[in-house]
C-alpha cells in the first residue's frame, strides 16, 4: 500500500494585500512519486512548494505532511518540526539566497548540524556529498564567487546532505547550461530510483517530462487544471495551449503562412495543410 | 495577431559606427559611483576576508573567548587612570601582534573610534558641560545667559577638566572596540554567535544577528547589480546633485528587492533546520588552555584596577 507524503485539500493562498496566489487546489502526492507541478509565470507553483514546505500557511484548506497538518505551531513544535525538516528539502529557485555560509564546506554542515546530528555524523556526511556532487575542489570556496552551474550543484548538495526523503525543486532547470541540466536530469533519475519523492516545478516541458511520471497543472487564474500523468499532458496541445504553456506559433514555409501550436522544447512536425493563412 | 514591426525611430538608428573619444570625461558624478564602488568593496572584503581563526586566540572555545573579552571590557569601563587605561591598550596591542593581525586592519579599526568617539564627547571639553581650568579660549558671548538651570558662560572655554574627561573616554573606547575587534578577527561569525547564545543571549537576538549577517552579503550582491545595470545604461555621469538623488532613489529599490531576497534566505535556513538557535562546529569541552586564557584575562582585569586604585599618574 502506497503511504501518502502530502495531502492538499481545498487550500487558498493569497499574499497580503494582493489578489489569490492559489484557489482551491486539491491533491495528494504518494511516497516515491515524481511529481511535476506546471504552471506559466505567476500562476502559483514557487507558493504551493512554500505551502509544501510549511514555509507558507494556507487561509483556506489543509496541508498535511505525513499525516500531521501542517499549521505554524506544528512545523515548530518538537518532535515534528526536526522530523519534517529532516525528511523534506527544499531547493529554492535562486541558488544566492540558498547559499549564505562563508564557504561550500559550512554550506554542506549547516543543514546537519541544525538537525542536531552528532559531529561525526555531520562530518561523515559532508564528506559523502562533497564525494557524490564531485565539489572536492569547490569545498574552501566561497559559494559567491561559484559559477551558476556550480551554485546549483553546491545547493542541491547541501540539501542531499540532511538526508531528505522527498524534495521540492523550484525551477531547478532555470538558467542551467546543457551539461549542468543533463547532469541535473541524471540525479534526479538516481534519486527517483532510490524511491526519494520528487515535486518539481517547472514550465520546461522538455526537463519535466524526463524527470516525472505525473503533472499537477496550475491555469493562469491559479486553479489545479490537471492531474495526471506528464506523457498524456504533453500530448493534449489544447490544454497546453490554455494554460500559456505553449504558444500559437506563425510562421512562413515556402510562401505559406501558417499558424500552429508551438512546443519549442519537444520539437513540433509541420503540416502546410493547417490554417493557411 | 499583433503588429511586431520596429517603430520608425528605431530602424532609423544611425548608431552603426563609433567615433573615438575626442576629449577625456569629467563626469560630476563620478567620485559617486567610485565612493559606492570602494564601500562595496570594503563591505566584501570584510564580509569575506577569514579572520584570524589559526591564531592561538582563534583556538579558544568561544565561550571562553567571548567571556575572557567581555570580562577585560568590563573591567575598563572602571578604570580611570590614564596609566591603567594605557597599560590596557599596551597588552591589547601585544594580542594583537601575537596573533597576527594586520596592522593596517587595527589602523582602520583606530581610524574610525576618535571621529565618533570625539564628535561625541566633544561639548564636554568645554566649559558648558564640564568647568574647570580654562586652557583656551573659543567664543566670548559678552554675558552669561541663563536658560532654566544651564548657564552659558560669557566666554565658552576648552577646559583642563574636560580635555582629561574626553582622553579617558576615547582611551577607554579605543580600547573597548579594540578588544571587540580582537574577538570578531579570530572568532567566525557563525562561531561568536552561538558563543553569545550559550552566554544567555536571548535566542531572538541571536536570530536577528544572524540573518544579519547573511543579509549583509545579499545587500551587497543587490546593490551591486543594480550599479551595474546603472552603468550599462549610463552615456555620461550626470551632475552631483542627480547622482545622488540617484542614490536615494537606488537606496528605496535596494529595499524593496533584498526584503524578498531576505526572505528567501530566512526561509532556505528554516527549510534546512534553523529554529532560531544557531548549530555551529565547536568544541563544547573546555580544555586547560580555555582555562588559562580565562584565568589571566581575570588576573589582568584584577592588576589594572589595583594600579587604577592606586592613581598612578592621575591629575585628578
Amino acid at each position: 500500500m502506497s503511504e501518502v507524503v502530502f495531502e492538499v485539500g481545498g487550500i487558498a493562498y493569497s499574499y497580503p494585500g494582493g489578489k489569490p496566489v492559489l484557489e482551491d487546489i486539491g491533491f495528494t502526492i504518494n511516497r516515491g512519486e515524481s511529481v511535476a507541478v506546471l504552471g506559466a509565470n505567476a500562476t502559483g507553483k514557487s507558493t504551493l512548494l512554500h505551502l509544501l514546505d510549511g514555509l507558507y500557511f494556507a487561509q483556506k484548506g489543509q496541508v498535511k505532511a505525513f499525516a500531521t497538518a501542517l499549521t505554524e505551531d506544528s512545523v515548530e513544535t518538537p518532535p515534528f518540526s526536526r522530523q519534517f525538516r529532516q525528511k523534506v528539502g527544499f531547493l529554492f529557485q535562486n541558488s544566492d539566497a540558498q547559499l549564505f555560509c562563508s564557504t561550500v564546506d559550512e554550506e554542506l554542515a549547516f543543514g546537519p548540524l541544525q538537525l542536531r546530528l552528532p559531529t561525526v555524523e555531520v562530518e561523515n556526511r559532508v564528506d559523502d556529498v562533497v564525494r557524490m556532487f564531485e565539489i572536492e575542489h569547490l569545498r574552501d570556496r566561497s559559494p559567491q564567487t561559484l559559477s551558476g552551474g556550480e551554485k546549483k550543484r553546491v545547493a542541491l548538495a547541501s540539501i542531499i546532505a540532511c538526508g531528505p526523503r522527498v524534495i521540492l525543486l523550484d525551477e531547478p532547470s532555470a538558467g542551467l547550461d546543457p551539461r549542468t541540466q543533463q547532469w541535473l536530469t541524471e540525479f534526479l533519475g538516481v534519486l527517483h530510483e532510490s524511491g526519494v519523492t520528487l515535486i518539481t516545478s517547472s514550465h520546461d516541458l522538455s526537463f519535466v517530462a524526463e524527470i516525472s511520471e505525473r503533472a499537477l497543472i496550475l491555469s493562469e487564474d491559479h486553479r489545479l487544471v490537471y492531474d495526471g500523468a506528464v506523457r498524456e499532458a504533453l500530448a493534449d496541445l489544447d490544454l497546453l495551449l490554455s494554460v500559456n504553456l505553449i504558444h500559437a506559433h506563425v510562421h512562413k514555409h515556402n510562401g505559406h503562412v501558417h499558424e500552429h501550436p508551438h512546443l519549442h522544447e519537444a520539437g513540433h512536425e509541420h503540416n502546410h495543410g493547417d490554417r493557411l493563412g | 495577431m499583433r503588429d511586431q514591426t520596429l517603430p520608425d525611430w528605431y530602424d532609423n538608428s544611425t548608431v552603426d559606427t563609433v567615433t573615438c573619444p575626442t576629449r577625456k570625461g569629467r563626469g560630476a558624478g563620478r567620485p559617486v559611483r567610485r565612493a559606492l564602488a570602494r564601500l562595496g568593496e570594503a563591505l566584501a572584503r570584510e564580509l569575506s576576508s577569514p579572520p584570524c581563526t589559526e591564531s592561538w586566540l582563534g583556538g579558544i572555545e568561544p565561550r571562553a573567548k567571548v567571556g575572557g573579552v567581555f570580562l577585560l571590557v568590563f573591567a575598563s569601563t572602571f578604570l580611570h587612570t590614564p596609566a591603567a587605561l594605557a597599560a590596557l591598550f599596551a597588552v591589547i596591542i601585544v594580542l594583537a601582534l601575537s596573533i597576527g593581525l594586520p596592522p593596517k586592519r587595527l589602523a582602520r579599526v583606530w581610524l574610525g573610534v576618535p571621529v565618533f568617539s570625539l564628535a561625541i564627547i566633544l561639548p564636554a571639553v568645554t566649559n558648558l558641560v564640564t568647568p574647570g581650568e580654562t586652557v583656551l579660549s573659543l567664543w566670548h558671548i559678552g554675558n552669561a545667559v541663563t536658560l532654566g538651570p544651564w548657564v552659558i558662560p560669557e566666554t565658552i572655554t576648552v577646559t583642563s577638566t574636560g580635555l582629561v574627561l574626553a582622553g579617558r573616554f576615547l582611551l577607554r573606547s579605543v580600547d573597548c572596540v579594540t578588544l571587540c575587534y580582537l574577538l570578531i578577527a579570530t572568532t567566525d561569525a557563525m562561531v561568536l554567535l552561538n558563543g553569545l547564545r550559550r552566554l544567555g543571549m536571548p535566542k531572538a537576538f541571536g536570530m536577528v544577528l544572524t540573518m544579519a549577517q547573511r543579509y549583509l552579503a545579499v545587500i551587497l550582491r543587490v546593490a551591486e547589480e543594480i550599479h551595474l545595470a546603472k552603468l550599462s545604461r549610463t552615456i555620461a555621469a550626470g551632475p552631483v546633485r542627480g547622482e545622488q538623488r540617484w542614490v536615494a532613489a537606488g537606496i528605496g529599490m535596494l529595499f524593496r528587492r533584498t526584503h524578498r531576497l531576505a526572505e528567501d534566505v530566512q526561509y532556505s535556513m528554516i527549510s534546512r533546520g534553523y529554529d532560531g538557535d544557531l548549530q555551529v562546529r565547536s568544541r563544547s569541552v573546555l580544555r586547560v588552555r580555555d582555562l588559562a586564557w580565562l584565568l589571566a584575562a581575570i588576573s589582568l582585569a584584577a592588576v589594572l584596577i589595583g594600579l587604577d586604585r592606586l592613581r598612578l599618574g592621575s591629575p585628578y
